[in-house]
């Protein structure tokens, strides 16, 4: 039975489009929210979408559509084609990629997730146990289940399948209102997921964090744990999108083959991770993914490209399309080789940081940012935790932060949540002279 | 429409035979279309179409939601299973039961007129307008070494339906405009500007924007900024603000803290709860001069529903009357745990969502004073018209502004251009201080995010320009 994505790629190239990618995305997902150490929905999609690329002499369209019946097909295709011949032509074009590329087999993908439905209430129900035992009053947070299966057809004649599924817990646990802790369990397996441990490590930050006191803003020296190190580091690789730098929005704009980090920093995209959140094997253009090299002992050494960005660039695709914005897939830093248990000590004085949020810019090409500090903050002295602290933010420079890393943990832990939106693994870092911030009025 | 609507009472009937004590159907379909033009040339033509029924449940207190975009009866049955399946093992966990206020259940269809209609504009002409707002944006004099832009609209029509009787039909559509401008100098190094237009209607509102006029002032502007600039004053002083800046104030530290579901703690673990507890109506925080509204009725505005994604009718709300707290944003859920009557609030930004409490249209009321008489007794002090970074603490508290478009402001005069003077200040600091407001009204459009699942919800966020006295500013770096 020829499917509706094949079908579509078909009747596209018989009306005379040039070039045509077509992917089926069939998406099932279900999730529990829980506030308060209730439930307070449980939802569920289960949502086909079809993504169509095409041209015709260099002119461009792309478009997604979720009417997926084949009674509807006849029109999107008519849409697509007559849209598409009535676009002026791009100078930004780029052919699809050709060639003879090789995948790589043996992705595991645990279909049991697809199946737990009830049973992410009770994944709930230990995530909230386990903060109340460590002595939180309340917790609130989200467990997805995703499961998707991706079919790719392209006129240069790829025809692919790609399946994943994952389980994701963002769970935050309350000592008091000021006092909170959180932290992630995002799995692709059942075995590698621990709701309990995320629920008893929320909990204990959430119980030190009680009674934060204010503190001088300044410039401090910080220990920074899995959650907030995730969210500065997706921000740096993320600004590698060849795109992004060619439109003049990220700070590695114009820096290649230029030191801008510390010597400890290596980042990589690395959708061939086995079991990564992120992994992948082809891009929205067929390419094969690859492990890519961003920052190598804090020297510039690769964007991310698809065909188009890699086209204006004179490289290559680098298998990380988006059609119009390449991006990473599955971002890794390499860790370093203290243990996690010592990095208090070798921080000495200064701040131990557990999360982050609301990262904004204010000039994206300079690297000058902002982000707000929640969840545990402490203040450290002779390597032991004095006293909670609140009420701060890092308002800094990115690569200046990036340069100022010290020393990295050599355990990595995967994170996915609401402020990390693309799976990023990473150890705990120490970053020297990072500027801290504080609000008048306090 | 009207199989969509035999379809939604099929599935209401059905949901109850499968044991909900309410049910709702909410079928969505969402065109969106646009173009998008990289330093003159044409990045690309997108569009999208998003179409499907969102089913929400009650059974036995506990509350379940699905979607699907297959409309066949016998899928949409599967999911309404789905959806009490779920709502029902999520009721064991729970020692209150989740019910919804009592409303009037309205059978009701709204929409926008367009004067000038969207889809009667064409692609190469639209194309044709962007290219001239570049060719504006380059013949400033000035270099502007990167100008991405994209103009796109979207089409959305609804019907709701619920098994209290609610029947509301709606469509609206929306266009819209970003920029994002990098200014250089060889010397100076490059300053940066994101820009947002949107509204609801026709064509008529992109020509409201008077984007051409704009552009070219902020080029100019921006060029000012980055070669004249001089290092922002520290300490503190008086501080007047632009529109904008009001704006983005009224939408963190009023509007999003004034969400009831984020009071009562439904958002913990995502965008957070709010410095604001369930009895805080009538409680002081800021002075006298300070009034805000959110108010989803205003004619061709880009937050605007006349009712919302429950059926109930939309009204003004005041979050904050003369300094005092004086009423939440409300849905059914959270009115009945309050003891009150919703207030139409609540807002799903696509069929596969379930909605939640959100802003419309929030802003700052204007009071007396020109801009002229605002400055006029401030000895010293800066004028912060626009802003590019900020950012918020997750109970709406702790905040921080960073000017793009200040001046110093001495002897009740507007003077030298300013770089980056940043206004970080709690709350009840920044609306306490305020002094005196401005009388000219200006709205911004914003895509505010809220919820998980991510929605981004079109907004106005609005005020006139005003005043504090005696706040701390200081620059960056």
């Amino acid at each position: 039975m020829v499917e509706l994505h094949e079908k579509a790629l078909k009747m596209l190239t018989d009306r005379g489009v040039d070039e045509a990618i077509v992917i089926l995305y069939e998406a099932e997902e279900s999730s529990v929210r829980y506030a308060n150490n209730e439930p307070t929905v449980a939802l569920s999609e289960n949502i086909s979408t079809l993504m169509i690329y095409s041209s015709i002499k260099e002119r461009c369209f792309l478009g997604s559509f979720e009417n997926v019946s084949e009674d509807f097909l006849e029109k999107i295709v008519a849409d697509v084609v007559t849209i598409t011949k009535n676009t002026p032509p791009t100078p930004f074009y780029a052919p699809l990629p050709r060639g003879v590329f090789n995948y790589r087999f043996g992705k595991r993908v645990e279909r049991r997730i697809r199946q737990l439905d009830e049973q992410l209430v009770s994944h709930v129900s230990e995530a909230v146990k386990a903060s109340r035992e460590a002595g939180a009053e309340r917790s609130a947070g989200i467990l997805y289940s995703r499961h998707m299966v991706e079919k790719l057809a392209s006129s240069t004649g790829l025809s692919l399948q790609e399946e994943s599924a994952s389980l994701t817990l963002n769970h935050r646990a309350f000592a008091s209102p000021e006092a909170t802790g959180q932290w992630v369990s995002c799995s692709t397996s059942l075995e590698g997921f621990n709701p309990y441990e995320a629920g008893r490590r929320a909990g204990e930050i959430a119980v030190a964090s009680l009674n934060p006191v204010l503190i001088e803003e300044g410039v401090y020296d910080v220990y920074m744990g899995p959650l907030i190190f995730a969210n500065m580091m997706s921000e740096v690789a993320d600004f590698a999108s060849g795109f992004l730098v060619q439109i003049e929005m990220s700070f590695m704009t114009g820096k290649m083959g230029e030191k801008i980090g510390s010597e400890k920093l290596t980042i990589r995209d690395d959708p061939t991770m086995p079991g990564g959140l992120g992994e992948k094997v082809f891009d929205d253009e067929g390419m094969p993914t690859q492990r890519t090299t961003i920052i190598e002992n804090g020297v510039l050494r690769n964007y991310l490209h698809n065909s188009r960005t890699a086209k204006i660039a004179g490289a290559s695709s680098t298998g990380n399309a988006g059609i119009i914005r390449p991006h990473p897939w599955n971002i890794v830093v390499e860790p370093g080789r203290a243990k996690e248990e010592e990095m208090l000590q070798k921080l000495g004085k200064g701040l131990y940081l557990t999360n982050s949020w609301y990262t904004r810019h204010q000039n994206y090409k300079t690297g000058d940012f902002s982000t707000v500090i929640r969840d545990g903050a402490f203040y450290v002295e002779d390597g032991e935790i004095k006293h909670p602290v609140k009420g701060l933010r890092i308002s800094d420079n990115l690569q200046r932060i990036i340069s100022n890393i010290e020393e990295l943990s050599d355990k990595l832990y995967g994170v996915l949540w609401w402020e990390v939106t693309i799976p990023t693994y990473v150890p705990t870092a120490i970053i020297r002279n990072v500027r801290i911030t504080k609000a008048f009025g306090y | 429409m009207n199989d969509i609507v035999e379809l939604s009472k099929k599935v209401l009937d059905y949901a109850v035979a499968a044991g909900a004590s309410y049910a709702e159907a909410r079928f969505h379909s969402d065109y969106h279309s646009g173009v998008s033009l990289r330093n003159g040339g044409v990045e690309g033509v997108m569009a999208s179409y998003e179409v499907g029924m969102g089913i929400r449940v009650l059974v036995n207190g506990g509350l379940g939601f699905a979607s699907t975009n297959t409309l066949k009866p016998e899928t949409v049955t599967r999911v309404v299973d789905k959806a009490v399946k779920m709502a029902r093992a999520s009721s064991y966990l729970k020692t209150s039961r989740i019910c919804f206020s009592e409303e009037e259940a309205y059978s009701v269809d709204w929409r926008v007129a367009e004067k000038k209609r969207l889809e009667d504009w064409s692609l190469n002409s639209k194309i044709e307008f962007l290219k001239n707002l570049d060719k504006t944006m380059i013949g400033q004099g000035v270099n502007v070494s990167s100008r991405y832009m994209g103009y796109s609209e979207s089409r959305t029509e609804r019907v709701y339906a619920n098994t209290e009787g609610a029947l509301v039909s709606t469509l609206v559509p929306r266009p819209s405009f970003f920029a994002l401008i990098t200014v250089a100098d060889p010397s100076k190094g490059v300053i940066q500007r994101t820009l947002q237009f949107g509204g609801s209607g026709g064509v008529e509102v992109v020509e409201s924007w008077r984007l051409e006029e704009k552009l070219g002032v902020e080029i100019k502007t921006l060029h000012k900024m980055l070669t004249e600039s001089v290092k922002a004053p520290e300490g503190v002083m008086d501080v007047v603000v632009g529109s904008e800046v009001a704006g983005i104030i009224s939408h963190e530290a009023s509007g999003h803290p004034g969400e009831a579901d984020r009071i009562l703690g439904r958002e913990g673990a995502q965008a957070g709860e709010s410095y604001l507890k369930a009895g805080d109506l009538n409680r002081t925080i800021g002075s006298e001069a300070v009034n805000v509204v959110d108010d989803p009725t205003i004619p061709g505005s880009y937050g605007f529903y006349l009712f919302d994604d429950e059926g109930v009718k939309a009204r003004r709300k005041y979050l904050i009357k003369e300094g005092k707290i004086c009423e939440f944003l409300l849905n059914r859920e959270t009115a009945v745990r309050l003891g009150v009557k919703s207030n139409g609030s609540a807002r799903a930004s696509r069929y596969s969502v379930e909605p939640i409490v959100r802003m419309s249209n929030t802003f700052l009321l204007p009071g007396d004073h020109s801009l002229e008489e605002l400055l006029s007794d401030v000895a010293k002090g800066v004028y912060v018209k626009s802003f590019m970074e900020w950012n918020i603490d997750d109970k709406r508290w702790n905040q921080r502004y960073v000017g793009l478009e200040a001046y110093m402001i001495e002897d009740g005069r507007i003077t030298t251009p300013v770089r980056n003077p940043v206004i970080e200040i709690t709350t009840e600091k920044l609306f306490s201080s305020v002094d005196a407001v401005g009388k000219d009204l200006g709205f911004v459009a914003a895509t505010c995010g809220k919820g998980d699942p991510m929605q981004g919800m079109p907004v106005y966020m609005g005020g006139p320009s005003f005043r504090m006295r005696n706040i701390m500013i200081r620059g960056v770096g």
